[in-house]
C-alpha cells in the first residue's frame, strides 16, 4: 500500500498555526465517502482495486463512460483551497479497451463567489489546460500542469477541477496520485464551506468560540448540561423500614433533584450544582440522604459546599469520610432540615396535618477549582452520566443502615450483615441488592417528578397503572405517574 | 319506674337494631387492598422511569484538525452532553434519558439532525453514505 501523503495541519479557531501545503488524492482510503466528507467532489468517478486498472498502490480512480465534452460529466474537484505555486501533477492511463473515439482531459479553476450560494459559491470554471489522448496508447501518462500565474499564491479561494471528456464509447480513464500545491481551506463540519478567513472570536482563548461558549470570558468553563432538564426536577421516593417491608407508600423520604454539570473546553467536569427539594417525610425515623458517584474516586473531588452532613464525618475535601468512592451526605437528619409540624406522622404526608413549605438545598461539588485539578485527576463528562449517581438514605442515624435503589451497590460504610435479612433478598455475589424475593424495591426514581401518596396508602392505590408498569418491566404505561384520565386515585395522593 | 322501663327497653332495642345494620354512608367507601405484593415483577427491573442509551459516533479522518461543539439533547432542548469534539475521533457515550424518549438530537457544526434510538442505541457517522450520483 503506497504511503498516504497527506500533510496534517492544526487549525484552531482562535489562532492559525500550520496549514497543509498541498492537497493530495490517491484513493488509498479505499472509500470515496471519506474524500467526499473531506470536501473533495467527484462526478462519474469511483475507486477501483482491480490489478489491471490500478496505476499504483491498492486503489486508483476509474472514470465512467466519457461520452460528453462537458466539463461536469466526469471530474475530480478539490476542496476550497488557497492555490500555491508550481505544477499540478497526476497520473492517468486509458482503459485497455479498443476504441477510436476521442478522449481527453481539461484542467480548470473555479473561483469562490460569495454572492452565489445557489451554485455552492462556485463561479464558472476557467479552463487553463487541455490534453487529448493518443488513442490506443495504454501507457501511464505523468501530467505536470503549471498553475496559472493569475491564481498562484492566492489569498482568495479556488477549487481546481480535472475533467475527463470524450465522444462516447466504453473507454474509461484510470487516474491516481493527484497533487495540488496549495493550502486546504474547507470546513467539513460546515457543509464544506470555506474555513473563515478571520478566526471567530474566542475571548477567553479556551478553544471554544464565543457563540458556543456558555462562559465566553472564563477559560476554566465552557458548557452546561442538565438532568433531568434545565428546569424539571426528578423525584426520589424511599421506604425506610428496610430490610423489612413497609407499607409501600414510598413517602418515608421524598426528595426532588436537579443537576447542572459545568464542564471546560476539554470536556472535563468543573462542578456539579445539585439542587434538592425536601418535600416530605412520612416517617418516625430521623433519616439522612446522600449519593455516591459510582466509579469516581473520592480524590477526584476538590470541594463540597452547601450540604449538611451533621453527625456524619467529612473528609478534608468534603466527601464523606472513610469512602474511596466519591460519596456525599446531603443531610444526616431530614427533620433537622425540615422540622415536623407537631401533629401527624412526619411531615407533609397527611392531608389533615399542617402543611410545611418544602425546603430547597443547593449543594455544589467542585471537581476542578480555579482551573486546578484535584489530586486524583480530572473526570470527563463521558464518565458522569446519571447512571453513576447512586442515591441512598441512611435510616434513623444508623450509618450502616443504607437503603438504595434496586441493584445499586452499598457504600463502604454500609453494614453488609444486614443484606439478605428480613425481607431483603440481596446477594452481592450476583450483584442483587435492595429487592424483596418478589423484586419489590425500597426506593423508586421518577425522573419526570411525581406526586406521592398519602400516609399508609400503597403507591398502587394512588396510581392505577403502577403495577402494570412494573410487571411489564416498564413497557406498559411508562407514563403511569401522569395526571391523565383514569391514571390516578386522587384521594390517595397528597 | 314503670313508665321508664318501657322507654328504656325501646332505646336499647333501637340501638341494638341499628348496630346490627351496616350503614353505608356516601362518603364511606370500602377499603381497597394493595395488590403490590402479589405482583409478578421481572428480575432486573430497576424501578426507574429513566433508561440508559448508547450514543455511538464514528469519526472521519480529516485532512486538518476540525473541532466543533458536539451537543446531544432531547426534544425540549435539554443538553445531555456537550463538549468540544475532534471530528476525526469516534465516541461512545452512555446517556440517561427519560424512558419515554425515542430519539435524541445531534448537533455538530452545520449538522443538526434527529437520531432515532433503536434497540437502545443512537448512531451517527461523520462518513456519509454516498448515492450513485456523488
Amino acid at each position: 500500500m503506497k504511503k498516504i501523503s497527506l500533510f496534517l495541519g492544526i487549525v484552531l479557531f482562535s489562532s492559525v498555526t500550520v496549514y497543509s501545503q498541498q492537497l493530495t488524492l490517491n484513493a488509498e482510503s479505499g472509500n470515496r465517502a471519506i474524500e467526499v466528507a473531506n470536501c473533495w467532489q467527484f462526478a462519474g468517478q469511483t475507486y477501483t482495486s482491480a490489478a489491471s486498472e490500478r496505476i499504483s498502490g491498492s486503489f486508483s480512480l476509474i472514470s465512467g463512460q466519457m461520452n460528453s465534452f462537458s466539463l461536469t460529466n466526469s471530474y475530480v474537484k478539490t476542496p476550497w483551497m488557497k492555490v500555491g505555486a508550481g505544477n499540478i501533477t497526476f497520473q492517468t492511463k486509458l482503459g485497455n479497451q479498443p476504441s477510436t473515439v476521442a478522449r481527453g482531459l481539461r484542467v480548470s479553476y473555479i473561483a469562490y463567489n460569495a454572492a452565489s450560494p445557489s451554485t455552492g459559491f462556485e463561479s464558472s470554471p476557467v479552463v487553463f489546460y487541455t490534453y487529448d489522448y493518443t488513442l490506443l496508447d495504454f501507457n501511464v501518462i505523468n501530467f505536470s500542469v503549471p498553475i496559472p500565474v493569475s491564481i498562484q499564491n492566492s489569498t482568495t479561494l479556488y477549487k481546481i477541477m480535472v475533467s475527463y471528456v470524450g465522444q462516447g464509447g466504453s473507454g474509461k480513464v484510470f487516474s491516481d496520485n493527484y497533487v495540488f500545491p496549495g493550502t486546504y481551506w474547507s470546513n467539513p463540519a460546515n457543509s464544506c464551506n470555506p474555513l473563515p478567513l478571520v478566526a471567530p472570536l474566542d475571548s477567553d482563548g479556551d478553544g471554544v468560540i464565543d457563540s458556543e461558549d456558555e462562559y465566553p470570558n472564563d477559560p476554566t468553563r465552557a458548557y452546561n448540561t442538565y438532568f433531568p432538564t434545565q428546569t424539571q426536577f426528578g423525584t426520589l421516593a424511599f421506604e425506610d423500614n428496610w430490610p423489612t417491608k413497609g407499607d409501600y407508600d414510598f413517602n418515608d423520604v421524598v426528595i426532588d433533584y436537579n443537576f447542572k454539570t459545568v464542564t471546560n473546553a476539554a470536556g472535563n467536569v468543573v462542578e456539579i450544582v445539585s439542587a434538592f427539594i425536601l418535600r416530605a417525610s412520612g416517617a418516625n425515623y430521623n433519616n439522612g440522604f446522600g449519593f455516591s458517584l459510582d466509579g469516581i474516586a473520592s480524590n477526584k473531588i476538590s470541594k463540597v459546599e452547601g450540604n449538611s452532613p451533621g453527625s456524619f464525618a467529612s473528609a478534608v475535601n468534603g466527601v464523606e469520610f472513610g469512602q474511596t468512592t466519591a460519596t456525599f451526605i446531603v443531610f444526616d437528619n431530614y427533620f433537622r432540615i425540615m422540622p415536623k409540624p407537631g401533629t401527624g406522622v412526619g411531615v407533609n404526608t397527611e392531608k389533615l396535618a399542617p402543611f410545611v413549605m418544602p425546603i430547597n438545598m443547593l449543594m455544589t461539588i467542585k471537581f476542578i477549582e480555579n482551573g486546578t485539578p484535584p489530586p486524583g485527576g480530572v473526570v470527563h463528562i463521558s464518565q458522569l452520566n446519571q447512571s453513576v449517581f447512586n442515591y441512598f438514605i441512611v435510616v434513623n442515624g444508623t450509618r450502616g443502615r443504607e437503603v438504595h435503589m434496586p441493584d445499586r451497590v452499598p457504600t463502604a460504610l454500609a453494614s453488609m450483615s444486614l443484606l439478605g435479612t428480613g425481607d431483603d433478598s440481596s446477594n452481592p455475589a450476583t450483584a442483587r441488592y435492595y429487592r424483596t424475593s418478589g423484586n419489590l424495591p425500597w426506593a423508586i426514581n421518577i425522573v419526570q417528578g411525581y406526586q406521592y401518596t398519602i400516609e399508609r396508602a400503597s403507591i398502587d392505590l394512588g396510581y392505577n397503572y403502577f403495577i402494570e408498569w412494573a410487571s411489564s418491566a416498564g413497557v406498559l404505561y411508562p407514563n403511569w405517574y401522569m395526571n391523565l384520565p383514569g391514571y390516578r386515585n386522587s384521594e390517595k395522593i397528597y | 319506674m314503670k313508665k321508664i322501663t318501657p322507654i328504656l327497653f325501646l332505646i336499647i332495642l333501637a340501638v341494638t337494631v341499628t348496630a346490627c345494620i351496616k350503614q353505608n354512608f356516601p362518603d364511606q367507601k370500602p377499603e381497597t387492598k394493595s395488590k403490590l405484593e402479589d405482583a409478578k415483577i421481572p428480575d432486573g427491573f430497576n424501578w426507574s422511569t429513566a433508561k440508559t442509551i448508547d450514543v455511538v459516533i464514528t469519526g472521519l479522518p480529516t485532512i486538518i484538525t476540525i473541532k466543533n461543539t458536539l451537543t446531544i439533547s432531547i426534544s425540549d432542548g435539554t443538553k445531555l452532553y456537550t463538549a468540544l469534539h475532534d471530528m476525526s475521533q469516534s465516541l461512545n457515550l452512555k446517556l440517561s434519558v427519560p424512558s419515554t424518549i425515542n430519539e435524541v438530537r445531534f448537533k455538530y457544526g452545520s449538522t443538526d439532525k434527529v437520531l432515532p434510538i433503536v434497540n437502545g442505541k443512537a448512531e451517527h457517522s461523520f462518513i456519509p453514505v454516498l448515492t450513485d450520483e456523488e
